[in-house]
């Protein structure tokens, strides 16, 4: 499959959450790479509503990962890995529970936890293009 | 003998009933709560005796001592080696043992859930073992209750700005067990923020004492950062993280030594943002809710620059301020023993159904 490319401005996250979303199809696992301030949690705040959080979505920085509850019922994860040293505290929380568990996991900063991550994957990279403008390449890791 | 056995013994009756008397109000009187703190990296234990600490320690002080090794950071693995070492030292200094404990409290949320796994699977066996009555305690509601160890305290209603690394919120402060959040982040916490923009800056983890220490020495108007404006009375902290990063990579460009040339001013102008931000929210607060008392609470509270600025606001509105005590501001068991000891009163208690919860509003 192609990779997901696209260019946008604030005011086009509705838009971009969106076209992830029919692009993912039904693969659980997000992986949002880029640097501080690229805009990783305003990405999955968008992606959030299209999926019927209504809670506020917060940085999960502190909490490591976030449980929101959808329209639907379902759960949905937000991780943020930022202040992991290694793969093995993930496992100490317990996070094979979330990741095996069908339900959507959002992923900042997934690079120490690499090895735990099931496959199939999304990998979304977003970089910076001046203050207000993104670039976003989004591709399917089987 | 038989000559003062007659007047022993009816004194000896005294002294029995007396210690006996003494030793039955002692037992009323007495209403010891052990609590246990483990919502994120510290594992802490406190006992407070009829609404007083009487002891409040947190694992790195008694696992340096115990172990001398460095401590995984943030394993709950950890927590689990610091919890018998920590609840012991507790009971040892407070001078009780667990027999006189009345009940036992622990916070249920928010916080790593792996974390509070530990503390709420120790309290409950704690409990069960002891058959005493359980209590659980939200953190975000015991860190404002942390007003309430020392003297002194402030009066009901006052609004309380909570800030740590993962929180930030206005509260109305209505009685110890009533409180209403009127406005909070809607992105980052302000803590957060801190330890951002230091790792940007190259300083180390957590920033928030690095960034302070150095904006101590630099001038707060040397840059200027945009104040993010929010409805009403939430906060957002991403927008000022983002102009940070950009006002960096500009600056460096021009000049590649211009952060460590420029730290202290830096530091100062940034800081200075955050809290005018805080503070702008919190003395409209005071003046919608009609409120003459204000407090700080949360690891962020330790902050000096936020201590004088609050301390200027309070005198140029007329108001009342409250900081609680640096150990007290951090994440400790003591303010779990107040919370508890509140809830005590009120007959609040749970029982074994009860599981520890991540995400718990304060309400």
């Amino acid at each position: 499959m192609a990779d997901f490319i696209i260019e946008y401005t604030l005011d086009d996250l509705s838009v971009v959450a969106g076209e992830l979303l029919s692009f993912a199809g039904d693969v659980t696992i997000w992986k949002f790479l880029g640097n501080l301030g690229a805009g990783k949690t305003t990405l999955i705040k968008e992606v959030c509503r299209k999926f019927g959080v209504n809670d506020v979505v917060q940085s999960p920085t502190f909490a490591i990962v976030n449980v929101y509850q959808t329209d639907a019922g379902d759960e949905l994860y937000h991780f943020d890995c930022y202040r992991l040293k290694k793969a093995e505290e993930a496992l100490d929380f317990g996070i094979e529970e979330y990741l095996y568990s069908d339900q959507l996991c959002l992923i900042e900063w997934p690079q120490v936890i690499e090895e735990l991550l099931p496959v199939p994957q999304l990998e979304i990279n977003i970089s910076a293009l001046g203050q207000n403008k993104r670039k976003l390449i989004a591709k399917i890791v089987k | 003998m038989k000559v003062l056995n007659p007047i022993l013994s009816p004194l000896f009756k005294f002294i029995i009933c007396l210690l006996l008397s003494t030793f039955a109000a002692d037992m009323l009187q007495n209403q010891v709560i052990l609590a246990i703190e483990s919502s994120c990296d510290e594992t802490s234990a406190s006992v407070i005796i009829n609404g007083e600490v009487k002891s409040n320690i947190v694992s790195t002080q008694v696992i340096h001592e115990k172990y001398g090794g460095v401590v995984p950071e943030l394993a709950s693995r950890a927590h689990q080696q610091h919890i018998l070492p920590v609840v012991e030292t507790a009971l040892k200094q407070a001078k009780v043992t667990k027999n006189d404990v009345a009940a036992v409290a622990f916070t249920r949320g928010p916080g790593l859930l792996g974390s509070l796994l530990v503390g709420t699977s120790f309290a409950k066996s704690f409990a069960l073992a002891l058959n005493i009555p359980l209590i659980e305690v939200n953190h975000m509601q015991a860190h404002i209750l942390a007003h309430f160890i020392d003297e002194p305290k402030p009066q009901f209603p006052f609004i309380c700005l909570t800030v740590s690394g993962g929180h930030t919120q206005l509260v109305l402060v209505k009685s110890p067990l009533k409180m209403e959040i009127i406005g909070e982040t809607k992105d980052d916490a302000v803590g957060e923020a801190f330890d951002k923009a230091a790792k940007m800056l190259g300083l180390p983890y957590p920033g928030g004492p690095m960034i302070d220490k150095y904006a101590s020495e630099g001038n707060p108007e040397a840059f200027e950062f945009p104040i993010s404006e929010m409805p009403g009375f939430s906060y957002s902290f991403s927008g000022i993280k983002t102009a940070l990063l950009y006002f960096l990579q500009k600056r460096v460009n021009e000049d590649p030594d211009f952060i460590d040339n420029n730290m202290a001013d830096i530091c100062a102008s940034f800081q200075q943002t955050l809290i005018t931000m805080l503070l702008q929210k919190l003395r409209k607060a005071t003046r919608q809710y009609k409120v003459k008392q204000i407090a700080i609470a949360g690891g962020v509270a330790v902050n000096s620059g936020l201590r004088n600025e609050i301390q200027k606001l309070a005198e140029k509105e007329d108001l009342e301020v409250f900081i609680p005590q640096f150990q007290y501001c951090t994440d400790n068991a003591a303010m779990i023993a107040m919370a508890a000891h509140f809830k005590y009163l009120e007959n609040e208690f749970t029982d074994q159904k009860v599981s520890a919860m991540p995400r718990y509003a304060l309400h």
